[in-house]
Formats: C-alpha cells, sequence, structure tokens
C-alpha cells in the first residue's frame, strides 16, 4: 500500500518539477547573459494558451508545442526589445511582461475555458500505472525527456562551446566583451529570447500534460518559483535540476502528507521552498563572501557610449 | 350610478398621485462587482448568470466589473465609479470585500450594498445573502455513496473555514446514507482556485484507491484527473465544468443567484427592502443539485427526488455540523 504512494509521489515530484526546471532553465540562460527577465510567468501563460488554443483547433500535438514554444520566444522579444535595444529598466519591463502576459492570455483564452483536450501529451511508453520506480522513470511524457536533454546541453552549451562562453562574458563584464569585439545587444537578445522559448515549453507543458485544459491564471505562482529556482540553483544547470525536484517534490508532498496522515502543517511545508531559497543566499554570502553564482552585470543596460 | 363613478375617478386620482412619487424600476440601476473573470465557468459566472436572469425578469439597467482583487481600496475605487454614474445598488460578490461594503454603506445611505457570503449587514442599505449550499451537498452525497465501489471517496476541498466543512459533513451525512461503509477523505488545498493544487489533491486522492470525487474548488480540475484515472466527479458552483470531463461528470450542487436577485430588487423598488442577512435554502431554488448524469442507478436517482421534496417542502434537512468532521470523515478541521 505505502509502495503505491511513493510511486504517485514520485509521479507527481517529476510532474511538478518538470514544470519548473524547464522554465527556471531558460531564465537561467538569459540571466548568464545579463539580462534579468521577471516575466516568466507571464510568459508560461502565453506559451500556455497558445499551446491549447492550437492543439484544440488542429489536434495536432506536435504543432501545438511548436506554436506555444514560438509564441512565447516572440512575446519574450518584446524585454528583449524594451531592455537591450531601448535600454530601459529590467526589473520594471520584466514585471510588465508578467501582467500582460497573464492579461492577454486571458483575453486569447476566453472561449477555451474549461474545454476537454482531446489530443494531449501521452506517456512515452504503454505503462499506464507504473508499479516501481524505474516504470515511473520511462513512462513519462516526451517533454519530461526533452527536460533532461535540456539540461544535458545546456550545461554543455555554457561550459564548452564558444556561444556559451561569450553569453558568460556578457553577462559578467559586458564593457570589456564590447571591447573584445563581442556582440552585446545581438547576444542578449537571443537569450531572452531562448529563454521566451524554455519558458513556451514550459507552459504547453502545463495545459497539454500536466493540468490539461485552459482556464484563467493557470500559472498560479509557478513562474516565481521558477525565478527563486535560478537563485537556489547558483545560475548551474544541474543544481537548478536538483533544486527543481526539491521544489517539486515539496508541491507533490503538500497533499499526500494529508493522505498518509502526517499532522504537519501544510501551510509550513507550502513556505517551504521560500525558506530554503532565502537560507541558500545566506549561507553562499557567508561561507562564499556573496558569491552566490549570479551573472555580475545582471539588471545593468549596456550603453556603449557610457564609458 | 354617475356619483359613483365620479367618486371612483376620484378614488383612482387620489391613487395615481400618491403613487407618483413611488419608485420603478427605472428609477434604479444596479452594478455587480466579481472576483474573478465573469465567464470562469465556476463561481463568478454563477452570479453573472443570476444578473442576466435579474435583467431580462426586472428589466434593470445593469453594469459588472470582474477580476477586482478581495482588497478594500480596489473595490471602493469601482464602486464609487458606479455610484457616480447614478448605480444605487451594488452587489459585492465575494466574502473579501466585506470591509469596504460595509465602510461604503455608511458613506452613501442611499446607496444599497449588498455583500454575498459575509456577515456583515444594517437594517437600511446594507445586507448580506448567502445559500445553504449544504442541502444539495448532502444530495450529491447520496449519488457519490452509491456509486464508489471501491468503499472510497475523496474530497478535494479549500479551506477548513465553517462553510466548507459543513458542506463536506452534509456530503458524507449522505454517503452515509446509502452507504455505511463508505469513507470520504478530505484534502485541503488552501486555494479557492489553483489548477496545480487540485490537481495534485485530487491525484493523491486517487492513489489512495478512491473512485468517486467531490470538490469544493473553483477550478474543474478534480473533474479532468477523475477522467483520466476512470474515477467519477461531483463537480460544485455551475455545470459548465462539465465540458471538460463529460465521462466522469455525475452531478453538481450548483448556484442560482437570479431569482434571489429578482426578489430583492423588488423589495428595493417596493421600499421594502431593509437590510439583513439572507440565507436562501433549495426552497428558494438559490442552491440546487444539477441533472444526474444516467449512470446514477434509478433506485437513488429516486431517492434523491424524494429528499429533494423534502427538503424544499421543510420536512427534512441535512444536520449543521461545523466544528469537527462525521465519524465516516478521514481528515482533521484544524491541518
Amino acid at each position: 500500500m505505502i509502495d503505491i504512494q511513493l510511486i504517485g509521489l514520485l509521479n507527481a515530484t517529476l510532474q511538478a518539477a518538470t514544470l519548473l526546471f524547464i522554465a527556471a532553465l531558460g531564465e537561467l540562460i538569459t540571466e548568464k547573459s545579463g539580462i534579468l527577465n521577471l516575466g516568466v510567468e507571464g510568459m508560461i501563460s502565453v506559451g500556455a494558451v497558445t499551446g491549447f488554443m492550437t492543439a484544440i483547433n488542429t489536434e495536432n500535438i506536435f504543432l501545438a508545442v511548436l506554436v506555444g514554444v514560438l509564441s512565447s520566444s516572440i512575446f519574450a522579444s518584446i524585454h528583449a526589445l524594451v531592455t537591450v535595444v531601448l535600454k530601459q529598466d529590467q526589473t520594471v519591463s520584466g514585471l510588465i511582461l508578467t501582467i500582460l502576459g497573464l492579461a492577454l492570455s486571458s483575453l486569447l483564452g476566453k472561449n477555451y475555458v474549461g474545454r476537454k483536450l482531446v489530443t494531449k501529451l501521452e506517456s512515452v511508453s504503454s505503462i499506464t500505472e507504473p508499479s516501481n520506480i524505474i516504470e515511473v522513470l520511462i513512462s513519462q511524457n516526451i517533454i519530461f525527456y526533452l527536460a533532461v536533454v535540456l539540461m544535458i546541453s545546456t550545461s554543455f552549451v555554457l561550459k564548452r562551446t564558444m556561444f556559451g562562453r561569450r553569453l558568460e562574458a556578457v553577462g559578467e563584464d559586458s564593457k570589456s566583451s564590447d571591447s573584445m569585439g563581442l556582440k552585446v545587444a545581438k547576444t542578449q537578445f537571443i537569450a531572452t529570447c531562448v529563454g521566451g522559448a524554455f519558458a513556451g515549453l514550459s507552459g504547453v507543458y502545463l495545459t497539454l500534460s500536466y493540468v490539461p485544459y485552459w482556464t484563467d491564471n493557470m500559472t498560479s505562482g509557478r513562474g516565481w518559483i521558477a525565478l527563486a529556482l535560478v537563485i537556489f540553483g547558483g545560475w548551474k544547470p544541474y543544481r537548478t535540476a536538483l533544486g527543481a525536484l526539491l521544489f517539486g517534490f515539496l508541491e507533490a508532498l503538500v497533499p499526500r502528507l494529508q493522505t498518509y496522515g502526517f499532522e504537519l502543517s501544510p501551510y509550513i511545508v507550502k513556505i517551504t521552498p521560500y525558506v530554503i531559497t532565502i537560507l541558500v543566499l545566506v549561507i553562499l554570502t557567508i561561507y562564499k563572501g556573496g558569491k552566490t553564482g549570479a551573472p555580475r552585470n545582471i539588471g545593468v543596460p549596456f550603453f556603449r557610449e557610457n564609458r | 350610478m354617475r356619483k359613483s363613478w365620479a367618486v371612483g375617478l376620484i378614488i383612482i386620482s387620489i391613487l395615481t398621485m400618491a403613487c407618483g412619487g413611488a419608485a420603478d424600476v427605472d428609477d434604479y440601476k444596479a452594478a455587480f462587482v466579481y472576483v474573478g473573470p465573469a465567464d470562469d465557468g465556476g463561481w463568478s459566472q454563477a452570479h453573472d448568470v443570476g444578473r442576466q436572469f435579474l435583467v431580462d425578469e426586472t428589466g434593470i439597467e445593469t453594469a459588472y466589473t470582474e477580476l477586482i482583487p478581495e482588497d478594500a481600496t480596489e473595490f471602493r475605487t469601482v464602486a464609487e465609479a458606479y455610484i457616480e454614474q447614478g448605480y444605487n445598488i451594488i452587489f459585492g460578490t465575494t466574502f473579501g470585500y466585506i470591509d469596504a461594503m460595509a465602510e461604503m454603506a455608511e458613506e452613501y445611505p442611499d446607496v444599497i450594498f449588498l455583500h454575498c457570503s459575509g456577515y456583515l449587514s444594517n437594517d437600511s442599505n446594507f445586507g448580506n445573502y448567502f445559500g445553504k449550499m449544504y442541502q444539495p451537498r448532502y444530495l450529491s452525497g447520496l449519488a457519490a455513496g452509491a456509486m464508489t465501489e471501491s468503499n472510497k471517496i475523496g474530497y478535494v476541498a479549500a479551506f477548513p473555514i465553517p462553510e466548507v466543512i459543513r458542506g463536506i459533513n452534509a456530503f458524507a451525512t449522505g454517503v452515509k446514507e446509502v452507504n455505511p461503509d463508505a469513507t470520504v477523505e478530505v484534502v485541503w488545498t488552501f486555494t479557492w482556485f489553483g489548477p496545480e493544487e487540485e490537481t495534485q489533491a485530487a491525484n493523491a486522492l486517487i492513489e489512495t484507491g478512491v473512485d468517486v470525487l467531490a470538490q469544493h474548488q473553483d477550478s474543474p480540475s478534480t473533474g479532468v484527473v477523475a477522467e483520466a484515472n476512470g474515477a467519477k466527479w461531483i463537480s460544485y458552483n455551475t455545470a459548465y465544468g462539465q465540458e471538460a470531463a463529460p465521462g466522469a461528470f455525475v452531478t453538481a450542487p450548483v448556484w442560482a443567484w437570479g431569482p434571489y436577485y429578482v426578489d430583492v430588487v423588488n423589495s428595493i423598488i417596493d421600499g421594502e427592502f431593509a437590510g439583513g442577512a439572507y440565507w436562501g435554502g433549495m426552497d428558494t431554488g438559490l442552491v440546487s443539485l444539477y441533472d444526474l448524469s444516467s449512470d446514477v442507478p434509478s433506485d437513488i436517482a429516486d431517492l434523491i427526488s424524494q429528499r429533494t421534496d423534502e427538503i424544499i417542502a421543510g420536512d427534512f434537512d441535512p444536520p449543521i455540523v461545523e466544528e469537527e468532521f462525521i465519524d465516516n470523515v478521514i481528515g482533521t478541521v484544524s491541518p
């Protein structure tokens, strides 16, 4: 009996973690270039609603994922335009992106509220009721495995490729990078759009698999947890994945603690991700002299003339 | 004969003059403030359907504003704008407007404020209204108790407050009546509307082996989970959610605010309104059980319609228990 419940807990953990991780990974890439994008919540919403609408209208799941990812990426380019090209405040622009994205998705999705999805992202294997850990791991849907691939490839790209090194250089010191001939604006623009695409993927995972329908305010704060996750993960893909598993586990644990008959208050479990994030920041500040892993130029607009 | 005609005419003219000062529907305009979108498929939509019913029945001019957070300043801004435009009946349809409405009722004695689900009122221009949702919840419990094969029923619930606990106990009373062996397991989500939280909670219940899910939540997440796992689903608020999970949908305790809105507006027009609290039961039509799906056994359907008649006639009322859970409920009221 207890075994089946643990399987369910693991499954729910992976689902919650996948949603958080993909969005956080995208934000990580954006922030590595020195651009802070607080619009994750809005970007996930846009990807979620456009993907859902496409799935309802075309019943083509591949197209739905593609549309969700692309529209969210295009949406993120608004932030890139405002902060990279027009050099405006990143915090304000990001917050606006969240508000705009939530409102836009409500507007677009008005006629899609509560409609039944015929084609959704199915498990890649034929196991419908996994009975052990291996079966849980091999019965996720394609986006889960895509997330694993993205984790490995992002880490590789950041550490081992020219693009990754340039990205990091721009984020650490945009003026020196510019002197060295790197294209700061172009790099930041691309990083922001890639971040948007990842958030869109997280969005379609939400509406095509995790909670397969559309209603207003679907994301209900997941974008903000993704932002906290980037800090928790110290801007490192693997540590972010670990954080996503932890945060996802806590999310899955809240209702299950009650069914397991524990008396621990779910309120305490619910605040844990945020408390952990703050603790990690404090510990890093004390023991590593403030080296949280944050790109040094984050949030600072780059003016070429302003030396 | 001629004399009586003349007397009649005089009486009629006096009456007409006396009534000249009385109000009719054109003297009133009603504004509604919703916490969610007017088409959320749940709570706010139920109120908006009521508003449209009010317009159809009385011809009164109405307006509404959606997505106003449960915040005194937000509510006041919207309500004052309506009052400036000449609206003199303001409906606030969520609990969180309570303080703003109480204050404004004092500031604007000529405007009538009606607050849904609150506990404050006065004896002139401020009233609150709510429905005895526990009555149809009890009826839905009869259906749930009959339909479970595992004798385990799950209940996804928002907050451990009297309104919700009362509903769970009434539901469990219905379950117990038809199936003494069945239990109702409760999971709290701590949100009225949280698609992910509701999904997680419903999945957690499915993992414990429940095959019927009920909810006190505003999104259809529980139904979608039930549908995906071959379980049955008792919805809530409105029947619109059944589109998201047609195979799982059994029935839903639903709100019908329309008749109340018509009654209260008529009493305002007639000058009879005097604030106070209104708690309407199934006899008023404010709360009811939606049509049963075809897979409910016919003897249970008969029992439900019999109990419905008894409740409406006032011969029977499910017990109101809101301090603790009754014995076939698994869970805690103070998590």
